[in-house]
């Protein structure tokens, strides 16, 4: 008994011994971390333009809807789940950042993404007229349908028109007018505004009799069968779509995107086929910002079924272009009719959502629940600000992209967002042609509301400084001027912010910090007055950080700070911007 | 080797593994440390600047993981391989069925063009496996109407059902019929004696040969109260059922049960009354469920037997908040036998099934007379649209047989049963539950599919 007390005892100050050794390791290494001095900000590489000349990749057929359900809800999850580096990462504040970004967290005009309004005004008009370069398919020839969708709820056409375009014919729900058609045109509005790749899209009004059908059209029938296509099934589908009350059918026309159309593209991993395709998608700021996005238009099935890529020609080059297509479940809008009332709230399977209602007995209400069961306006479907969080609004199936949304490709997804005045929401809201006037006015409001909330969200989270630039005083000395965003698109009031920043040239403070109360332009010190470091190949190699943060009123705190770093350039012997770290 | 000198030893093997151990950590946060608090740009940039232009050398340029976040994902990857592999195979399956359009090409098999006739496979947790045929509209052209239906099913040890039902034959006016025929043969039934209280001990088995024609005819009264009348006719036979199963069981006694060994040909006349204002069939969240029937019974082939039954069941379902429901059930039967004569034991009233208590075997108790009561709180745990769901429940039901309803007093003889479990439900109906019981002697758990 002595002889076991004793050797329980030896081995337990050796096991002690040896924990105080790791953890003197871990702190012996934070520290080092930690008071590593300063660290120069070095710029992240510029990205390789994605629209080099290629071959044409082979075509990829869609991956199977339910497959790709189950392997985003469960197999993704799981493995994310057991990820022990991204999980470190979270827990340590540091998750991986988007790969595509330049040195001010913009991205570069890619085969993925182009920077529009939020970088350049466009006008109302351009606006309006969005991708649409032309007025839609051609009216004074028949449609000749080459190819239908007869089975599910919601059936279409593939049609041809008299200029020998193709087109998408979708309808709206029976009983549900403009719920489709309208959310269809009016997201590909504010998506192509943004800068994403969409097909043109329009608002049809036909008489059945433009309808004729092509030779050996197939369909796939409700009984899964294959076979050709005949009258009675184009009557049989016509007999399930709405007439608007002068006896037309109003359905949306989406023209076929441009290109050779090669397969959807995965919101993950890379297209093997494309060698312009370098990053992983998970990682591309576009579409993991653009989780904003959706969660603002209520895009609840963005997925890879609902995206297209294709190999184009532009400026003589052929590449592949990667865009969003199908806006059919956007806002209100459940495709086969308003959204159920868990939609944006819980992914469909959602094991998380079920396990606490579960272990709750129901006694944890989800704010869905208490959504009205009635459907105010049946051409908006569900869509409403009330329970409305930017953050915890879900899709239907994770999307990886989604998943790896870190806070600054929220506030980039938020400028996009925030990008848009209540005037040109309503002119392109518009577009939509509503039968129901009130209809329109009650999603304008609630697309406005819910920005707000977005840019609420996201720029208390990250602080909105931004659009830095040096320009000259009246006295010729340069000065650095910022915009802030939140002031900018009215989240905020221009009187509540109170600014302050203070400066280090290579990680040494000069001076104190300064209050700029509600100024938004930073005198730069004179470099007459400091001897110039030079590196070994003999050019200036000082840098500068400017650390800007503010305070608005009601805040206690002051924000997460925003630092500017400068050099000095050689040939000027003034500042040149080099990049900006939130 | 003595005591001490082995105790040293082992301790000198602790510290050396200790040594191990400290080492490989203090080499994994080096490793750590220099790759991880790398920036991402530093990162980047270094791998960049060894790029060249050929596009196809580009992949390499922006790794999606760095040496140490492999290394660190080893165990994570280890431990979820099978479970990735296993969500993946049911992906590639459920992937394929829906492409393929299995489903609808077999019911297409299965169902004939213009909808009148059609098959489909059926489970019954009692007789096992099996096959529908239905033939829709069968004397009129409504394919809603005079649905004729024939189910088969068979389970181990030649459990046996075969069943004819003819729906919805409208006779006159508003009048309509239904016709029922059916033949099972149940090898594995129980028999706990008769009584509230049985020894679970006593346990014998029986073979249940039945044979059972009923006809009702009905109309819609007013204020949503269904009458209908009754005839039935039914020939009964019990028999040994260690002969049957491989069971080395104990079979039933004829003088602990009438009707034992004997071959029983009975038939019924009565009515029944109902009253349903559920607001959906499938998940109810208000309204009333209200059962009334009363039946005599008479031997054909002899005068051995003969009896009153009289039953009543209601349920009431309150919506407590958020579609959280509140189904409350209160059942009753009682079985008076004409004077002289006698009651079958199988026509007597048993708790331990789905629908009376539940965490007792089948048919656990036995008597005349029967009480049952039930709370069940339900609750959502998964919605799709509005049509189909989820729920999880707990429920709660006691109850207890007895000689006669009226000259119990007794609460302490009531048996109860608690326990949870989820259901599946569409708008029409309730798909399928499972669901665990327990009580005072045992746990059942239950599977059901409709």
């Amino acid at each position: 008994m002595y002889l076991n007390t004793k050797f329980v005892s030896h081995t337990h100050s050796k096991l002690m011994s040896a924990m105080i050794r790791i953890i003197a390791s871990l702190l012996i290494f934070f520290i080092i971390g930690c008071a590593g001095g300063y660290k120069y900000y070095t710029p992240p590489p510029p990205v390789p333009d994605d629209r080099n000349d290629i071959p044409r990749p082979q075509f990829k057929p869609q991956l199977n809807d339910k497959r790709d359900a189950i392997d985003q809800q469960f197999a993704q999850q799981g493995e994310q789940m057991l990820d022990l580096s991204r999980q470190l990462r979270n827990l340590t504040g540091n998750p991986k950042e988007a790969y595509n970004v330049d040195p001010f967290g913009e991205v570069a005009n890619s085969s993925w993404f182009t920077n529009r309004h939020a970088v350049k005004r466009m006008t109302i008009p351009e606006m309006v007229k969005g991708p649409c370069m032309g007025d839609g398919p051609d009216m004074s020839n028949k449609w000749t349908i080459v190819r239908a969708k007869a089975d599910g709820v919601t059936p279409g056409f593939t049609i041809v028109d008299g200029r020998g375009e193709s087109y998408v014919i979708k309808f709206d729900p029976l009983g549900f007018a403009g719920l489709n058609s309208g959310c269809e045109v009016i997201s590909s509005k504010i998506l192509y505004a943004m800068g994403f790749n969409v097909p043109e899209n329009y608002i049809s009004y036909f008489d059945p009799e433009i309808l004729q059908l092509g030779d050996k059209v197939k369909i796939v029938d409700e009984k899964g069968r294959k076979r050709y296509m005949n009258e009675d099934d184009l009557v049989s589908i016509l007999k399930r779509v709405g007439y608007s009350e002068n006896g037309l059918i109003r359905s949306t026309a989406s023209k076929y995107v441009p290109g050779k159309v090669i397969g959807p593209f995965k919101y993950e991993d890379l297209r093997e086929d494309d060698p312009n395709d370098i990053i992983p998608h998970h990682h591309r700021r576009e579409l993991r910002g653009f989780r904003v996005v959706a969660a603002w238009m209520n895009d609840i099935d963005a997925k890879a079924a609902n995206s297209m890529d294709t190999w184009i020609n532009e400026d003589g080059k052929n590449f592949v272009k990667h865009f969003l297509i199908d806006f059919g479940t956007f806002f209100g809008s459940g495709g086969r009719g308003p959204q159920p009332k868990h939609r944006g709230y819980e992914n469909e399977a959602d094991p998380h959502a079920a396990g606490i209602r579960i272990l709750t007995l129901g006694l944890y209400v989800p704010e869905w629940e208490k959504v009205p069961d009635q459907v105010e306006y049946p051409s908006i479907g569900r869509y409403h600000s009330a329970y409305y969080h930017p953050m915890k609004w879900k899709v239907i199936f994770p999307n990886p992209a989604f998943d790896n949304t870190t806070d600054l490709d929220g506030y980039w997804g938020a400028k996009l967002v925030m990008s848009f005045t209540d005037e040109e929401i309503e002119a392109m809201v518009a577009t939509g042609e509503y039968p129901n006037p009130e209809a329109a006015n009650y999603l304008t409001k609630t697309i406005i509301e819910r920005r707000d909330i977005t840019g609420k969200y996201w720029f208390d989270r990250v602080t909105p400084i931004d659009r830095f630039t040096i320009t000259e005083d009246e006295h010729h000395l340069q000065v650095l001027t910022f915009d802030d965003v939140g002031i900018e698109t009215k989240i905020y009031y221009p009187e509540s912010a109170d600014y302050r920043y203070s400066i280090k040239r290579n990680g040494v403070p000069i001076g104190e910090k300064v209050y700029l109360g509600g100024q938004t332009a930073i005198p730069l010190p004179d470099l007459k007055i400091y001897e110039p470091v030079r590196n070994v190949h003999g050019y200036r190699s000082d840098q500068w950080e400017i650390t800007i943060d503010l305070r608005r009123t009601g805040m206690n705190n002051w924000s997460e700070p925003v630092k500017v770093y400068l050099n000095e350039s050689d040939d000027s012997g003034g500042y040149n911007l080099v990049g900006v770290r939130r | 080797m003595n005591g001490p000198a082995l105790t040293e030893m082992r301790s000198k093997k602790k510290v050396s593994v200790f040594k191990y151990l400290n080492l490989m950590f203090v080499c994994c946060l080096v490793i750590t440390l220099l790759h991880g608090l790398t920036p991402i740009y530093g990162v980047a940039q270094t791998q960049t600047s060894s790029q060249n232009d050929s596009l196809s050398s580009r992949k390499s340029v922006l790794p999606e993981r760095h040496t140490w976040e492999k290394i660190a994902d080893i165990p994570g990857r280890i431990l979820f391989f099978p479970l990735k592999y296993a969500f993946k195979g049911i992906g590639i399956s459920i992937g394929y069925v829906d492409h393929t359009k299995i489903v609808p090409k077999i019911n297409d098999f299965l169902e004939s063009d213009d909808g009148r006739r059609e098959g489909k496979p059926t489970y019954n947790v009692r007789t096992g496996f099996g096959g529908i045929y239905k033939e829709n509209g069968v004397l009129i052209s409504d394919l809603d109407r005079n649905n004729l239906t024939f189910t088969a099913t068979v389970g181990p040890h030649a459990v046996q059902l075969y069943q004819a039902e003819f729906e919805e034959l409208q006779i006159w006016q508003r009048y309509k019929s239904d016709f029922f025929l059916r033949y099972w043969n149940l090898v594995d039934e129980q028999y706990y004696g008769l009584g509230n209280g049985t020894l679970k001990s006593a346990e014998t088995e029986f073979a249940l040969e039945q044979t059972t024609f009923k006809a009702n005819v009905g109309t819609d009264l007013q204020y949503g109260i269904t009458a209908v009348g009754v005839f039935g006719f039914e020939y009964t036979n019990i028999a040994n059922s260690a002969e049957l199963t491989d069971h080395e069981t104990v079979d039933l006694i004829d003088a602990q049960a009438p009707g034992v060994h004997d071959l029983v040909m009975m038939y019924n006349l009565g009515f029944k009354l109902s009253h349903d204002s559920k607001d959906m069939p499938g998940n109810p969240t208000r309204g009333y469920e209200a059962d009334f029937s009363a039946g005599f019974y008479n031997q054909y082939d002899d005068d051995r037997f003969s009896f009153f039954k009289y039953s009543v069941d209601a349920k009431t379902y309150i919506n407590l908040f958020y579609k959280r429901i509140l189904a409350l059930r209160v059942a009753a039967e009682v079985t008076n036998p004409i004077s002289g004569k006698e009651i079958p034991f199988y026509y007597m009233s048993s708790l331990g099934r789905t629908e009376t208590i539940r965490g007792f075997e089948r048919g656990r108790y036995r008597d005349r007379d029967m009480l049952v009561a039930t709370a069940e709180y339900r609750w959502p745990v998964w919605r799709k649209w509005e049509e189909n769901g989820i729920d999880a429940f707990l429920f709660v039901d006691s109850g207890q047989v007895m000689s006669s309803l009226y000259s119990t007093s007794r609460l302490d003889g009531f048996k109860t049963g608690y326990g949870f479990g989820f259901r599946l439900w569409s708008e029409e109906g309730l798909m399928g539950y499972i669901q665990a019981g327990w009580s005072e002697e045992t746990f059942r758990f239950y599977v059901g599919v409709n």
